[in-house]
């Protein structure tokens, strides 16, 4: 039941980021000129987070490109622990194809820290929204309920 | 310049290229693309361009209703949903959109990409511009052959939704 509480909360506001982007892209390929070509297109998948005790503080992320330099010593640390490997690199531990650090998961939990609160435990502390498609402003349309990934299950306790 | 494949699996990229004269958008939610349409400046261009084109007047839209409901779109995420596809459709695209049907889909990416149909426009002609900005396709492409369903080029006119052009 708490959970659910935290779902729709963070749902809201992963749906106005997805609008945000959208509108965003939107206006970048009407204009015709964006820094570099890869802002032109949406992230396929945006998540938003947030901690029982600051429900209005929240955190946000998109998929992107791994890089190790943009992400907080806890959450590179608890990659490597959970995960086997470095960012950017395949999983030891899970099946998961995507590489280490690349979902929107773990960006919305390096801005929670970096930007609200760097003393929680990202492990167990954060909650998460349903995954939103930015293109689709909505949650993610599959046959089966589209579940997080496997690396994102296995690294934060509330993944699930 | 080939996209990046970390640019691939975490971005929603839109490619386009054409089928037997027929132009096809394709979304490809952080999946593979085909290996023709990887080259990020060229996509980016017919992108802009298509952007420059004005919308088709003439015909009605064509909606795979059948697929939006098999994935579960309920009538308040329809209009969000279509949005990106009906504006692609609108300047003539037959446009796809990838399908995730498991939920570890994503497993071995080339193998179960697949790619659905979600709007088309119903009028038979199709505008001279789109094939200026697709000169990029002089063969069909393999990979996009395998990936997408031949039987969906065939729009049954009859019962089939269509959205009104004054919508």
């Amino acid at each position: 039941m708490g959970l659910n509480i935290y779902k729709q909360f963070l749902d809201q506001k992963v749906r106005s980021l997805s609008e945000e982007i959208d509108k965003l892209c939107e206006r970048r390929r009407q204009q015709g000129k964006a820094p570099s070509f890869g802002k032109y297109y949406h992230p396929a998948i945006a998540v938003s987070c947030c901690t029982s005790s600051s429900v209005g503080k929240i955190g946000k992320g998109v998929a992107c490109e791994p890089r190790i330099s943009v992400y907080h010593c806890k959450i590179a640390n608890l990659l490597k622990r959970k995960l086997g490997n470095v960012i950017g690199g395949k999983s030891t531990k899970t099946n998961c194809c995507y590489p280490i650090g690349q979902c929107a998961e773990p960006h919305a939990a390096n801005n929670y820290l970096k930007v609200i609160n760097p003393y929680i435990n990202p492990e167990t502390d954060l909650f998460f929204s349903t995954p939103y498609r930015p293109r689709t402003k909505g949650p993610i349309k599959v046959f089966k309920v589209f579940p997080y990934c496997e690396n994102c299950r296995s690294t934060f306790l509330n993944c699930r | 310049m080939k996209f990046r494949s970390s640019f691939l699996l975490s971005h929603d990229i839109d490619w386009f290229c054409r089928i037997d004269n027929i132009p096809i958008h394709g979304a490809s939610f952080g999946g593979n693309i085909p290996v023709r349409a990887n080259d990020e400046k060229r996509m980016v261009d017919i992108l802009l361009n298509i952007y420059k084109l004005s919308e088709n007047q003439e015909g009605d839209i064509y909606i795979n209703e059948n697929y939006l409901t098999s994935i579960g779109i309920e009538k308040d995420e329809r209009d969000d949903y279509l949005s990106s596809f009906l504006f692609f459709a609108k300047r003539g695209f037959y446009s796809y959109d990838r399908v995730v049907t498991h939920e570890d889909g994503m497993l071995d990416l080339d193998k179960k990409t697949e790619y659905a149909l979600v709007a088309a426009p119903m009028n038979n002609g199709i505008d001279k511009d789109i094939f200026s900005i697709l000169p990029f396709y002089p063969k069909i492409d393999n990979w996009v052959k395998q990936k997408i369903p031949k039987q969906l080029f065939s729009i049954e006119r009859q019962n089939c939704n269509m959205l009104p052009r004054n919508r």
